[in-house]
C-alpha cells in the first residue's frame, strides 16, 4: 500500500529504517482492528516524540546548531540587505527616477537570501547533526519563523517564515535519506 | 565505573512486560499485555520510543522476525531483556519494596 511506505518514510526521517520498518507493522497489524485513522494518529504521535526525544536527549546542542543556522541567516540576509541598498542607488541614480519595489524582478531579488540561505542551513545542519537532521532543522525553523515574522527583527514576513519552514526540513531530510542510502 | 541507569515508571511497565511475554515481546503484544495488566492502552509514541531508549540504554536486546503479509511484508521487532536490563528491574523493584515495607495500602499486604 503506498500509503504504508509514506508512513515508513515519514518515521524513517527521526529513526533507522529497520525500526521504522517494524514500527509501521505493528501499526499495520493494529489497523487491521482499530481502522486507518490510528494507524496515521500512531504514525504521527510516533513521529513526534521521537523527534521531541531527539531535542530532548541534546538539547544544548541541537539548539546551539539552531541558533549557529540563525547567526547564517542573519548574516546573508544583511550582506544582500547591503548589495540591494547599494542597487537602489545604482538604479536610481541611472534611471533618474523612482524605483517600483513592487515589481516581480525586485521581489525575486528579496527571495534570494531565504533561498539562498535555506539551502545552505539545511545541508549544514544536515552535515552537523546526523541521526538528530530533523530535530536540529525544526528547531531552527521555528527560530528563523520568530525572526521572520517579529517586527524590528527580520521583519521579512510570512512567506519568508514559510520558505524557511519548509524548505529546511525538506533539505535535511532529503541529505538524511542520502546518508543512509550510501549505509 | 558506570552508574546504572536509573528507570522511569513507564520504562518499568515496559520491561515487565517484555519479561511477561518471554519470546513473543513485540510492539503489539508488549502493548496488549502493558493495557491487560494496567488498564492503560500505551500511547503508540510512548511505547516505541521508549523500546528505542531502552536498547539504547543496552537494557533490552532486539531482532527481527520474519516479514508477515498481513503486516504489509514488515519483520516483526521482537524484544528480549538482556542480563544488565534484569538487573536494572530487579534493582528498580526492590527499591519499590523497600519503600512499600510498614505501609498499608487497600488490597495490598507488606510485612
Amino acid at each position: 500500500m503506498h500509503s504504508v511506505n509514506i508512513a515508513e518514510w515519514i518515521l524513517a526521517l527521526v529513526t533507522t529504517r529497520d525500526r521504522a520498518a517494524s514500527t509501521v507493522g505493528d501499526l499495520t497489524e493494529g489497523a487491521a482492528t482499530r481502522g486507518v485513522v490510528w494507524f496515521w494518529s500512531g504514525v504521527l504521535r510516533t513521529a513526534a516524540s521521537l523527534l521531541w526525544r531527539d531535542v530532548a536527549e541534546q538539547p544544548a546542542r541541537v539548539t546551539g546548531l539552531a541558533f549557529l543556522g540563525l547567526a547564517v541567516y542573519i548574516g546573508i540576509d544583511l550582506v544582500f540587505a547591503g548589495l540591494s541598498g547599494v542597487a537602489f542607488l545604482r538604479t536610481a541614480v541611472a534611471s533618474g527616477h523612482p524605483l517600483h519595489l513592487d515589481s516581480i524582478g525586485w521581489k525575486l531579488w528579496f527571495t534570494a537570501p531565504v533561498l539562498v540561505s535555506s539551502l545552505l542551513i539545511g545541508r549544514m545542519l544536515a552535515h552537523c547533526a546526523p541521526r538528530r537532521e530533523l530535530a536540529a532543522c525544526v528547531v531552527y525553523a521555528i527560530l528563523a519563523s520568530v525572526y521572520n515574522l517579529v517586527p524590528m527583527l527580520g521583519d521579512n514576513g510570512a512567506f519568508s517564515a514559510l520558505l524557511c519552514i519548509v524548505i529546511v526540513p525538506a533539505w535535511a531530510a532529503w541529505g538524511r535519506d542520502r546518508r543512509l542510502r550510501a549505509t | 565505573m558506570h552508574a546504572a541507569p536509573s528507570l522511569g515508571e513507564f520504562e518499568q511497565i515496559v520491561l515487565l512486560a517484555i519479561l511477561r511475554l518471554r519470546d513473543n515481546a513485540y510492539g503489539v503484544t508488549i502493548g496488549a499485555e502493558i493495557t491487560a495488566c494496567t488498564g492503560r492502552e500505551p500511547a503508540p509514541g510512548a511505547l516505541y520510543t521508549t523500546l528505542d531508549r531502552l536498547e539504547d540504554k543496552g537494557l533490552v536486546t532486539s531482532r527481527l522476525g520474519d516479514p508477515t503479509p498481513q503486516r504489509g511484508g514488515r519483520a516483526k521487532r521482537y524484544f528480549v531483556l538482556n542480563s544488565k536490563g534484569l538487573a536494572a528491574i530487579a534493582r528498580a523493584q526492590q527499591s519499590y519494596r523497600r519503600l512499600l515495607e510498614g505501609c498499608e495500602l487497600p488490597g495490598l499486604t507488606y510485612a
